[in-house]
């Protein structure tokens, strides 16, 4: 046999190989089960996380609490929790969410109007957003977008055979995304808001509500723009900090020049683990909101990609959840997590990276911090009980 | 991205075949579906053309902008060097000491601590109650106060003190070589002598160390060993001995005390290498207390003072006229008995003398003599030896305030001025220019700069560099060398006018030198202020040292011969054997020398003599330098030796 021939029964075979194989539902390559996939994403994310926390806050937590490893520790007590949480959501069957949707989403108001209250709620740095907890601080607006997820899913697909009526499928979400949206700019938290508020765009839009309807609200969000960002002047400097740090590079350009020196300073194969300098005071929030400008520095380019991969994964993984859910719900609730997840990555890497103004949004998984560690391992939880009672095994 | 958008889009056409009976996801979902997709697809890839951009295109701009802000150094200072002989010894040294000082914001009762501290350090009450009241943030109490003063400080426990570490100077020889080492500041500035003009090289060794510094400009020590302190620079090591430094200051206050002086000098110079090994000053002072004594004290006359040398100055002229072949060894010179005519002037002689030879010119000292051979050499010959020999410039020796002497430009002269040069007036020279001078004609006419600091070192002792290659030049033929050496052996023997000069059993080349001081107020020479002196060089055969003592305005015995001489010889006796330089004249040594030593218990004629002079020697205190010659040696040893012999006769 001439070894051209041999070459061409070869992939003969390796075509009629593959086409067997997607005949059969199997792969030329083995897959993990979706839930599998979820868990190592996330554990590879929240142990890289716990790494460059350790190295970002050591210095800091010395100099502050003599003892380097304070906010590992804390971290540590996080995590636990967190994944006990994916554990027992994963658990937890999302149909029952339906009939639950009513009292969680009233709690979750409630928290959000007793935060606002002096006497129980906490204010840090002019902003009332936490409830004191012994030495630990919730923050109930990170549950409460879950929540806010949840309830759309499950009302859109409800409401699925009327969606395009506009009192049923577009102006109640919409009224109680106002609600919502007030209560969180009470606080202030703004960033909570945009995020909240794109959520609800993205659920609607993917449940059906019609784009009249969708577009009718872009003047509104016009406004609300102009009224929120324009005219309050420190998220307007931000703004124009963003688009050119270097007028004031000492007070609102500080913390973006700071990233960057961080990252471009980190280069291709980054200068080290601990071995960073822009953590040592340089680097405003090096350990929550701007981590990854320590990864960038410390782990450099390589490091920087590693994550963007794990996210970029989690994003697909989450996509193939969705498709695979049982029913529309499903599919619904699981996009909506999995956007809850990227999106708030993107926007933190974006953030960090001076793509976007500065907003304060972690990195999920990655960054240090209780109530938006939790709530992000209760949205990953769920995703992972929709994951497993959707069927790509069968 | 594109294989993840493939791989999906693959999985998502079975995914709808598949589930297609159980659930329908609309056209809207999967519109939303792909176009997340491809969104955040796209929104990755943006944060990584921006990390590119950022990490591998501007890498470099940004390292850069990173080291400039966290990178800085920190300067560790070093505290000043030490100063030590040639043997090692510790002439000068710093020590930490505490210095006291108040914060008085922060003082709560100054009255009554006032009255504490005043107990503990000694100092008026008043002048710390003022400063302890002056509401200033920082004054100082006291300075370099001893630990045991700081502990009784820091037991009081009171608010608003504080202690710093400034290094003192240390002179543990107190007085010795003070006016050599000079002395430095409150501040660690060297203000006078080899501190002063050494100043920048005692604190040159400074380390520079990299460090990191954090947000708030706060440096960062980023090693894992503790910063480092401050530690010793650099060092001088003399060439200048402590010992011989001692023996010359003291024969030296003899000597002034004895004749009341009003100031005396003695240098001491190794011929071969040029090397000063003692440089003494009287009056003295200790440069741990400078401000005890008067400033003129600080001075170091025999490098800043020009007196008028005298005769010594002859022998200088006696090298000049015979290397020019003026005059020869066998001539002789008539002196006019005591008071010649010379250029329209008298000159006398101390003694009349008739017809000398040359050689008597100078064992007799005879102005008239010199005066002939100066006005037969000439101005111009004459004076080029004078600079040659070094008077009329510095001789560069590493000490600040150094005169060039004073020569007048030799077109000037008047021939009397010509004639009084020839023995040593109308001219002003150092004590260490003259023996330098004289160290020329014993180191066989070779010329050489003085050398005072030998070697640098290290603050372990290392050597850093040795700075003994100055150069060298030939005034004098080695004939004419050993020529002016034979007459100046003769101004020490028997008739000449420096007997008084050799001490036992060496051989002395010497010239005294009496010369009148100019009276200021006049401009006159004064009847009655002299400066007396005698240089020359022993052992006359082998010149190990070189000697200058010069005595300014001594009372009651105003020659050379008679004042300056002995403090030569008692400096040399004290200071050959020191050096371990054999005797070489054993004439005048009992040759049983060591066996009447052994008279300590036995007694014998000679030597009990010897030995009562000895003892009445030793209780003046001036004998112990005169080891090797005649002092008694140590009683066991010859016990020991008369055992032996003992034992030996037994068998």
């Amino acid at each position: 046999m001439s070894p051209a021939r041999e070459a061409l029964e070869k992939s003969a075979a390796v075509s009629r190989k593959g086409r067997d194989a997607r005949e059969t539902g199997e792969r030329m390559w083995p897959v993990l089960p979706t839930h599998v996939q979820l868990w190592l994403q996330v554990s590879f994310l929240i142990l890289a996380g716990l790494i460059m926390i350790y190295s970002s806050s050591s210095t800091m937590a010395l100099q502050r609490y003599g003892d380097s490893a304070y906010f590992l520790k804390r971290q540590m007590i996080w995590v636990f929790l967190g994944v006990g949480m994916m554990i027992v959501f994963s658990r937890i069957p999302y149909e029952k969410y339906k009939a639950w949707m009513g009292p969680l989403l009233l709690a979750s108001l409630a928290a959000l109007i007793l935060v606002l209250i002096p006497s129980i709620g906490t204010e840090v740095n002019n902003a009332r957003r936490w409830f004191r907890l012994g030495s630990f601080q919730l923050q109930p607006a990170e549950y409460a977008k879950v929540v806010w997820i949840i309830y759309l899913s499950a009302s859109i697909s409800k409401k699925q055979d009327r969606i395009d009526q506009f009192s049923v499928g577009y102006l109640p979400h919409v009224a109680l995304c106002g609600i919502f949206s007030a209560l969180l700019l009470q606080q202030p938290d703004f960033g909570m808001t945009v995020i909240v508020a794109f959520m609800t765009a993205v659920m609607l839009l993917a449940g059906g509500v019609p784009f009249l309807y969708l577009f009718s609200a872009v003047p509104i969000a016009a406004v609300a723009a102009y009224k929120f960002v324009y005219l309050v002047g420190y998220r307007w400097e931000r703004v124009t900090a963003f688009l050119d740090p270097w007028t004031d590079h000492l007070a609102s350009g500080y913390q973006l020049i700071q990233a960057w020196i961080a990252v471009g300073s980190g280069g291709l194969w980054g200068k080290g683990l601990g071995a960073g300098h822009q953590k040592l005071g340089y680097l405003p929030e090096a350990h929550t909101d701007f981590i990854l400008a320590v990864i960038g520095e410390e782990m450099g380019f390589v490091g920087l990609v590693f994550i963007c991969l794990a996210f970029l994964l989690l994003f697909h993984t989450g996509m193939t959840i969705s498709r695979n859910a049982p029913d529309f719900m499903g599919s619904l609730m699981a996009l909506g997590l999995t956007l809850l997840l990227t999106v708030q990555a993107l926007i933190n890497m974006g953030v960090v990276l001076g793509l976007f103004p500065t907003k304060g949004l972690t990195l999920p998984f990655v960054s240090y911090g209780g109530s938006a560690f939790t709530a992000n391992c209760l949205a990953a939880g769920i995703l992972l009980n929709i994951a497993r009672r959707g069927g790509r095994a069968k | 991205m594109v294989w993840f958008a493939c791989a999906s889009a693959l999985e998502g056409c079975d995914d709808v075949s598949a589930r297609k009976a159980e659930k329908i996801l609309n056209r809207r979902y999967w519109l939303c579906h792909w176009f997340f997709y491809a969104a955040v697809v796209s929104g990755f890839s943006l944060v990584i053309w921006k990390a590119v951009g950022l990490q591998i295109m501007e890498h470099a701009t940004w390292a850069e902008r990173s080291r400039a802000q966290v990178q800085t150094t920190l300067k560790v200072p070093s505290y000043r060097g030490s100063i030590y002989d040639s043997r090692g010894r510790l002439l000068s040294y710093s020590v930490p000491q505490p210095s006291l000082y108040a914060d008085a914001q922060h003082v709560e009762d100054p009255l009554q601590l006032a009255r504490s501290l005043s107990g503990i350090l000694g100092d008026c009450e008043k002048n710390l109650a003022a400063k302890l009241k002056s509401q200033r943030r920082f004054v100082w109490l006291k300075r370099q106060m001893t630990d045991g003063d700081a502990m009784r400080v820091e037991a009081l426990g009171a608010r608003g003190l504080g202690f710093t570490r400034e290094y003192k100077r240390f002179y543990p020889y107190r007085q010795l070589g003070g006016q050599v080492l000079g002395f430095v500041g409150l501040d660690g500035e060297g203000l006078e002598g080899l501190e002063k003009i050494h100043d920048d090289f005692l604190t040159k060794d400074h380390r520079v160390f990299g460090q990191l510094r954090d947000g708030g400009r706060k440096s960062l020590w980023h090693a894992p060993e503790p910063p480092p302190q401050p530690r010793e620079s650099w060092g001088l090591q003399l060439s200048l001995d402590a010992f011989l430094q001692y023996v010359a200051e003291h024969e030296l206050e003899k000597a002034a005390l004895k004749y009341q002086a009003a100031a005396g000098q003695i240098v001491v110079l190794n011929p071969r290498t040029f090397e000063i090994y003692a440089m003494a000053n009287w009056p003295s002072f200790d440069p741990n207390l400078p401000g005890r004594t008067s400033a003129s004290h600080w001075r170091n006359r025999a490098i800043t003072d020009a007196f008028e040398p005298g005769s010594t100055f002859k022998v200088f002229l006696m090298g000049a006229a015979l290397e020019e072949k003026v005059v020869t060894v066998n001539d002789r010179i008539f002196c006019d008995n005591g008071r010649g005519r010379v250029a329209g002037h008298t000159i006398r002689d101390v003694r009349p003398h008739g017809w000398l030879t040359v050689p008597e010119v100078i064992k007799y000292s005879s102005n008239i003599a010199a005066s002939k051979i100066a006005l037969e050499l000439g101005r111009e010959k004459y004076a080029g030896y004078i600079r040659s020999f070094g008077f009329g410039s510095p001789t560069n020796i590493d000490l600040p305030g150094e005169i060039k002497g004073l020569v007048r430009p030799e077109g000037k002269w008047r021939p009397i001025d010509l004639a009084t040069t020839g023995f040593g007036q109308s001219i002003g020279v150092t004590a260490l220019q003259l023996t330098v001078g004289i160290a020329c004609i014993a180191n066989g006419g070779e010329f050489s700069e003085p050398v005072l600091v030998r070697r640098h070192v290290n603050s372990d002792g290392t050597v850093l560099d040795a700075r003994d290659s100055r150069s060298r030049r030939r005034v004098l033929s080695p004939w004419t060398a050993r020529q002016v050496t034979q007459m100046m052996r003769l101004v020490t023997e028997e008739g000449g006018t420096g007997v008084n000069a050799v001490p036992e059993g060496y051989t002395v080349a010497g010239k005294t030198g009496t010369a009148q001081v100019v009276d200021p107020e006049t401009g006159r020479y004064s009847s009655d202020r002299y400066t007396s002196s005698f240089t020359g060089f022993v052992p006359a055969e082998d010149p190990k040292l070189v000697i200058t003592v010069v005595i300014q305005e001594p009372q009651g015995a105003i020659y050379g011969g008679a004042v300056a001489a002995p403090v030569f010889r008692e400096f040399a006796a004290k200071a050959l054997p020191y050096l371990g330089v054999m005797p070489s004249n054993f004439e005048r040594v009992p040759a049983e020398g060591f066996q009447w030593a052994g008279s300590v218990a036995g007694g014998e004629g000679r030597g009990e003599e010897e030995l009562s002079q000895e003892t009445s020697r030793s209780q003046d205190r001036e004998s112990w330098g005169r080891t090797r010659i005649s002092r008694p040696m140590p009683s066991f040893v010859y016990s020991y030796k008369r055992d032996k012999d003992r034992g030996l006769s037994g068998e």
